[in-house]
């Protein structure tokens, strides 16, 4: 249950075997590649070089998918191994070919589609001339008479009354805004009464040329031609989907290999060139060593050297959690977060306990766990196998918490019987008996959890030499003392009746640890750097200054003491829900007939699991992320990605 | 029981008409709309706002004409007052009071239409819902030669004697910024007795409150631009101001007898308009008019008169179209947005 050991990898190469290693990179399926070169910083020949070549993979892949666009074709990813075209040269002859081919059949579908389109644009125009009996080019071909198409504003409408100029609007078809129509004027006048029309906001409509007729020998003449093109482009179509019958097999195959081929150029990016050899660095784990040295066995032109993960210090070693079978479903909740650091402390084992815990104490019942257990076997088996997974250790965790308050199925007296044949008087507890105590004991375990998260942050601290995190901050050996005390005297006092805030008692486990945190910069310095300073970033900061931001921080952490403590009431709280809601249910069902009985317990209760076991779950998750990770966990880690091609349809 | 329904129904169209408030532009709409690169953009956006998409619905955005947008714009503000004026209990004469005001615009506008020939342009620009709802026929005034046909057309309605009484200069033309005094003193007057007369008691005081502290925004405003651009004496000042105040004639006094337009911009820094000043500002309208702003938006906030949230609506809807039309006219010429979103009032 800790962090997987990786292994920082070097690999050089002849230049002419780039194209081999990358191949093998991706085929080991367990390399993650990182960038030879930090950053390139320039240097000239004789300085390392990032490869920065065009991807010529990029033009055919793009040709490729709209060819099989054209062609209905659905891209899915193919076996290849037939396919004999290698460079992007080859795929571009490829597309060329194929283009060549079906270009006559495309033209004219293409062709077909434009005229449809125009035809239909022209029949939406037309369509506001409704009335109009004339026929358009007789009007448009008139001497001496200046015509014009178009829309006028309804708010232009009512002005053109005042004027008094030779011409004559005709009104069509109105909408909203617009009145459609045209207006005749003689043509000397034209310049006048289009600069009138224009300045009331008339917006022309060019009717096009092959519109003839009248309005409705126009729109029959159109729809005639619309419906004569759409059998050329149906004929065209024909032709395409029968040569697509023919080349399906060929353009997935060539398809599927030019994502790989597209890929594999795409990792060049992160490869350093020098002269005539290449150099490609990155992170393989320890236990995969041997797989993947055997990928280049027998390759002459190729080292491969091996050497501590930490050997490189411009590349982070990604981080892969190494957890046992019951834990690992609940890595799923870790990555939520954010992965550990390489060197850093896996919390898993942690997670898994805790969740599974809470969940069975906030969601016991043995009937209701049960059907979670057999959910999440058949989640993990068909849908998601880490979820899955949870489901069935908190389903459980539910049951056996569930035999401790006595509940099946919400029916709270069914487990009485046997704890009175097996004479153990304690159970069960039922929830609405012992109120106080569930809701003490929800408390004692956030205590419990708190403190072991300080702990947790403390030893963490101290591995990293982190002197402030780990004595003086508030979640350190001071934060932890100060809490732990307040927390002991409070329970002494209040439960046991034992006066221990003793004046001693209180300076010594109190005020010196809170003195502590609130100096915990300084004094982290003096322990550290031998020397003092009020902050750790700012030369500049007066005591003034110190005084107010700390003051502000420690009125936070003992605000977030308090209210972290407190927010695990929320676990005791969903043990009394639960059994409330149960309460209802058997409430109803005591209202109904026989008959009826089943149906509500059934509902009920599979209402109360979807319900209450998603806000559980959910509460559970915010308890792990707030209360506990915030006091010891950074989720700074990068994952393990190791390299792969990929196969998409999804063209940039 | 009358009065307690009445009551319920006020409450109810305050309350309508804060709903409708929150369909308005905001602040963030206003900058995204400077930052647009053409006028097509700007209709293309606002043709997608709760506001002005009803409006805006059947415009094509890549072809509407600036102007065009700009009366559409200016029509939303009239659809949503009819809109408002269409609940029961809103048939006072007092809720008449934006078609009033464009008709006062108008007057003004068509007095200065005949004076100097530019009928064709106020035909141009006349809002088609005034042809349409005023009693006063401008598109027939419109075809008046001078203003002694206009004055004649005019008998037998309320104006007549009003265009009688304009003052004539020594050429016997019509002295127009007296003709604007009188129409705008007219519309202000009608609107105070409206109040007075629609019984809306302790609603109706805080109405003229509101009224008449617009008024002194207004009469300062027309000072200071009297005062720095036309070197008025503060005697002449007091003879071109609206005979209405809230801060009173003393302190307006003040304000006129200021020597310099920037002993003004002084006085006023120390007054409670002090707070709506910046440094940006070149003169004093943008705070004068901020302040008016905030009141009407204070009074929307709290008010459950109806009377009082339509005007204050109202006034908040005029602003929003200004600002629009700024923006609208401001990337049609390409200013920088920076620019034109500093001329706009919040």
């Amino acid at each position: 249950m800790a962090i997987e050991k990786m292994e920082f990898v070097s690999l050089t190469a002849a230049r002419d075997c780039l194209d081999t290693v990358l191949e093998k990179c991706c085929e080991s399926g367990c390399f993650q590649l990182e960038s030879a070169v930090s950053s390139n910083t320039g240097g000239g020949e004789r300085a390392l070089q990032l490869l920065n070549d065009k991807n010529p993979y990029d033009v055919p892949l793009k040709n490729l998918a709209s060819i099989a666009t054209e062609l209905d074709i659905k891209l899915e990813e193919t076996e290849y191994s037939v396919c004999k075209l290698e460079s992007g040269a080859d795929f571009t002859d490829f597309c060329d070919s194929l283009e060549g081919s079906l270009a006559e059949a495309s033209k004219q579908k293409q062709a077909a589609l434009q005229i449809i389109s125009q035809r239909k644009n022209a029949m939406i125009q037309i369509k506001h001339l409704n009335g109009l009996n004339e026929q358009f080019d007789r009007i448009f071909s008139c001497k001496h008479v200046h015509v014009r198409v178009g829309k006028l504003p309804l708010e232009s409408r009512a002005k053109l009354d005042y004027y008094d100029q030779n011409f004559f609007f005709v009104p069509f078809e109105q909408d909203r805004n617009y009145c459609w129509g045209m207006y005749f004027c003689p043509k000397d006048d034209k310049e006048l009464v289009d600069d009138l029309f224009t300045s009331l906001f008339f917006e022309t409509v060019r009717i096009p040329d092959f519109v003839r007729g009248n309005t409705a020998e126009a729109f029959k003449l159109l729809e005639d031609e619309i419906a004569e093109e759409e059998k050329i482009a149906e004929t065209a179509d024909r032709e395409l989907k029968s040569f697509a019958r023919i080349h399906e097999p060929e353009i997935q195959r060539a398809y599927s290999k030019l994502c790989h081929k597209r890929s594999v150029f795409e990792l060049r990016r992160k490869v350093g060139v020098l002269r005539d050899k290449i150099y490609i660095k990155g992170f393989v784990p320890k236990k995969k060593h041997k797989d993947f040295e055997k990928f280049f066995e027998g390759c002459e032109n190729i080292s491969v050297t091996f050497m501590p993960a930490d050997a490189d210090s411009s590349c982070t070693p990604p981080t892969v959690l190494k957890n046992t079978r019951l834990t690992r479903p609940y890595t799923m909740l870790v990555e939520m977060y954010g992965l550990p650091d390489y060197t850093g402390y896996n919390p898993t084992a942690f997670v898994a306990l805790t969740y599974t815990l809470m969940f069975g104490i906030m969601f016991g019942d043995v009937g209701q766990g049960f059907i979670v257990f057999l959910l999440g076997l058949i989640i993990g088996k068909k849908v998601h196998k880490n979820f899955g997974g949870m489901m069935t250790r908190c389903g459980i965790s539910s049951m056996l918490f569930g035999a401790i308050y006595g509940s099946v199925f919400g029916f709270e007296e069914l487990l009485d019987p046997v704890y009175e044949s097996l004479g153990i008087d304690l159970l069960p507890l039922h929830p609405f008996h012992n109120t106080s105590f569930i809701l003490l004991t929800a408390v004692g375990i956030g205590v419990a959890l708190i403190v072991i998260s300080m702990i947790l942050n403390i030893i963490i601290g101290f591995k990293e030499h982190d002197i402030e995190k780990a004595v003086f901050s508030n979640n350190g050996i001071a934060g932890l003392v100060f809490y732990g005390s307040i927390a002991a005297g409070v329970v002494a006092t209040m439960l046991f009746d034992v006066e221990v805030m003793s004046a001693p008692f209180v300076i010594l486990l109190i005020v010196v640890p809170a003195i502590c945190i609130f100096c915990k910069v300084p004094f982290a310095a003096v322990v550290k750097y031998k020397e003092f300073r009020l902050s750790n970033d700012e030369e500049d900061m007066t005591v003034g200054n110190f005084i107010v931001e700390n003051f502000f921080e420690m009125f936070e952490y003992l605000l977030s003491y308090v209210s972290n403590t407190m927010s695990f009431l929320r676990v005791g709280g969903f043990v009394l829900s639960h059994a409330g809601m149960m309460l209802v249910v058997s409430t109803l069902m005591g209202m109904v007939g026989t008959g009826a009985k089943p149906a509500v317990v059934i509902i009920g209760n599979a209402f109360v699991m979807v319900m209450e076991g998603m806000i559980v779950a959910i509460q559970i998750i915010r308890l792990e992320f707030y209360e506990i990770f915030s006091r010891f966990y950074s989720g700074n880690g990068k994952p393990f990605e190791p390299v792969k091609t990929e196969f998409s349809t999804a063209i940039e | 029981m009358r009065a307690t329904l009445e009551g319920y129904s006020t409450h109810a169209i305050a309350a309508k008409i804060r709903s409708v408030h929150g369909n308005m532009l905001t602040q963030e709409d206003f900058r995204e709309m400077v930052a647009k690169r053409s006028v097509a953009e700007v209709a293309e956006y606002l043709s997608r706002t709760p506001r002005y998409a009803d409006r805006l619905r059947d415009v094509d955005p890549s072809s509407v004409h600036r102007g065009f947008l700009e009366q559409l714009v200016q029509a939303a503000n009239i659809d949503i007052y009819g809109r408002l004026c269409r609940f029961p209990g809103m048939d006072k004469p007092f809720y008449k009071f934006m078609l009033r005001r464009y008709e006062c615009a108008q007057m003004i506008s068509l007095v200065n239409a005949v004076s100097c020939g530019l009928q064709t342009s106020f035909v141009q620009s006349l809002p088609a819902q005034l042809i349409e709802h005023s009693k006063i026929p401008f598109l027939e005034l419109a075809k008046c030669k001078d203003i002694d046909e206009l004055t004649a057309a005019l008998k037998g309605t309320g104006y007549f004697k009003l265009f009688k009484s304009f003052a004539r200069t020594e050429q016997g033309k019509v002295d127009f910024t007296d003709a604007e005094i009188k129409l705008r003193t007219d519309y202000c007057t009608r609107l105070i007795e409206d109040v007075k007369k629609s019984g809306f008691g302790s609603a109706g005081d805080e109405l003229l409150r509101m009224i008449r502290t617009e008024l002194d925004a207004i009469n300062l405003i027309n000072a200071y631009r009297l005062k720095a651009f036309f070197g008025y004496t503060p005697d002449e000042i007091r003879r071109t101001v609206l005979p209405f105040t809230h801060m009173g004639k003393t302190a307006l006094n003040r304000y006129f007898d200021c020597e310099t337009p920037a002993q003004m911009t002084a006085m006023l820094m120390k007054s409670s308009v002090g707070r709506y000043m910046s440094p940006d500002d070149e003169d004093i309208e943008p705070p004068l008019r901020r302040r008016t702003l905030a009141m009407m938006e204070h009074t929307l906030a709290r008010t459950t008169s109806a009377p009082e949230a339509l005007y204050a609506f109202m006034y908040i809807c005029m602003n929003e179209v200004s600002n629009t039309v700024r923006v609208i006219e401001g990337v049609r010429y390409d200013v920088d947005p920076a620019m034109i979103y500093k001329l706009l009032i919040f």
